[in-house]
């Protein structure tokens, strides 16, 4: 009877052993993945964040900072993707730019992975799929799927409620990991306050006149399909809405203004503490959305969910939502027009700012072609223009 | 000075992980209590993943 007991006992721990390993070696494996990017021709320079600041040395998040340099002079424009990981079109769009971008006056400066960090791990209980691929003439290119926040394996553990710095405004304790709450950053801060800072102090050293910020939302939230601006691009951010609403999107873009007590994020804090004008531009995600149905790879790249659709039948979204949903070639078109816009209409406002490029596929060239064919085969490549997020 | 402070929590709460591990492995060996034995290894799964820093 005891030698019964105990076969069944280490036989269920056993299996159990096994739940653990396969389980650990999933985690593992996208703590680990590391996204091959194949850089123009034409790029100047990668530097690494801890170049402007050695406090993120050393940590995940000490990530590439992408330089093309015209040598002509004119603007600087950056362009931020993932400072929210589970929206994953920023980081497309910022891998279009790097992979054909030339850029022919003036500057722009890429950074995939603003918040490397959370991009290793995805939000617990969502049962999010942990990669997704794009489909190129080649094979597939595969990026991390990942958290809206860092990963508590590398900042933890978190405040009861997150003071920010030096605003003070009383923050979720969680968002002490997000990194589009913890702008200008701390120097002295954990990770995430240390990140921004470094970000902060990228922009300042490289003189940005212009920053982009790419993120998703959902669509039950009312900031959407938008640009955000910073007062001190009214004008600009004004122009762009009405032209890419009157001349090239078929679901408009709109514009709002950075809330002045709103803290911490890129459009309130990177205008207040740098010479640069600061953007963030939203587009719809359904998978972001709480009345989802299936969350998986078909549904974040294909952007189609009943539930949603049924819910913008009965006009509970901010959102247009049809049977098309919002395919991510959609949602990567509308960032990369987007930025390309703003370039071009500051251009027009400060003559000193123009900045003017080639290679970038333009919004119908993308929804016709998808985004598969701006990204190049890292096996084929030379050693020296593949690099990794 | 927070960077030390979570520091220091980080490091005792591994400490504390480990303790309850322990202590669960032990009484999943005593217990002959086979659907005892069966809850203990499943409570013993998110302290190996912490543990090894794999979630």
């Amino acid at each position: 009877m005891k030698d019964k007991t105990n076969i069944i006992k280490f036989g269920f721990a056993a299996i159990v052993l096994c739940a653990v390993g396969i389980a650990g070696y999933l985690f593992h494996e996208q703590r680990v993945y590391r996204e091959p990017v194949v850089v123009s021709e034409n790029i100047t320079e990668v530097k690494k964040l801890s170049d402007y600041y050695d406090g993120v040395k050393g940590t995940i998040n000490d990530c590439n900072i992408y330089i093309f340099d015209s040598g002509v002079p004119g603007g600087t424009m950056m362009l931020m993707g993932s400072n929210h990981p589970e929206e994953p079109t920023g980081v497309m769009a910022c891998n279009m730019f790097i992979e054909n971008l030339k850029v022919t006056q003036g500057r722009i400066i890429v950074v995939t992975r603003v918040n490397t960090s959370g991009s290793t791990c995805t939000r617990p209980g969502e049962a999010y799929p942990r990669y997704f691929t794009q489909d190129t003439e080649w094979g597939e290119k595969k990026w991390r799927m990942g958290d809206r926040i860092g990963s508590p394996l590398d900042s933890w553990p978190d405040p009861e409620v997150y003071i920010h710095y030096p605003s003070g405004l009383n923050l979720a304790y969680m968002d002490i990991r997000n990194t589009n709450r913890n702008w200008p950053g701390k120097p002295d801060g954990l990770l995430t306050e240390r990140t921004c800072y470094a970000l902060m102090e990228c922009i300042r050293q490289e003189g940005v006149d212009m920053t982009l910020d790419f993120h998703e939302a959902e669509l039950e939230y009312p900031v959407e399909n938008m640009i955000v601006v910073h007062q001190k691009a009214a004008d600009v951010g004004a122009m762009v809405s009405m032209m890419l609403t009157s001349q090239t999107f078929d679901v408009p873009l709109s514009v709002d203004f950075s809330p002045e007590a709103l803290h911490g994020l890129t459009h309130r804090e990177v205008g207040d503490y740098s010479d640069a004008a600061s953007y963030l531009a939203e587009v719809a995600e359904p998978m972001l959305d709480r009345i989802r149905g299936i969350t998986d790879e078909e549904l974040l790249m294909s952007g189609k969910d009943r539930f949603v659709m049924e819910a913008g039948k009965h006009g509970l979204l901010y959102s247009p939502m049809d049977e098309n949903g919002w395919p991510i070639e959609k949602r990567v078109a509308r960032h990369v027009e987007t930025a390309r816009k703003i370039m071009e209409v500051n251009g027009t406002v400060h003559p000193d700012q123009v900045i003017t490029f080639e290679g970038i596929p333009s919004y119908q060239e993308i929804l016709d072609n998808g985004c598969g064919p701006y990204y190049h085969d890292p096996s084929t490549a030379p050693a020296d223009r593949v690099f990794y997020d | 000075m927070l960077v030390t402070i979570n520091f220091v929590i980080t490091c005792l709460y591994y400490v504390i992980a480990l303790f309850f591990l322990i202590a669960i492995v032990r009484v999943f060996i005593k217990t002959k209590n086979v659907q005892d034995a069966m809850l203990y290894c499943l409570i013993m799964i998110p302290f190996v993943l912490r543990l090894l820093r794999l979630k």
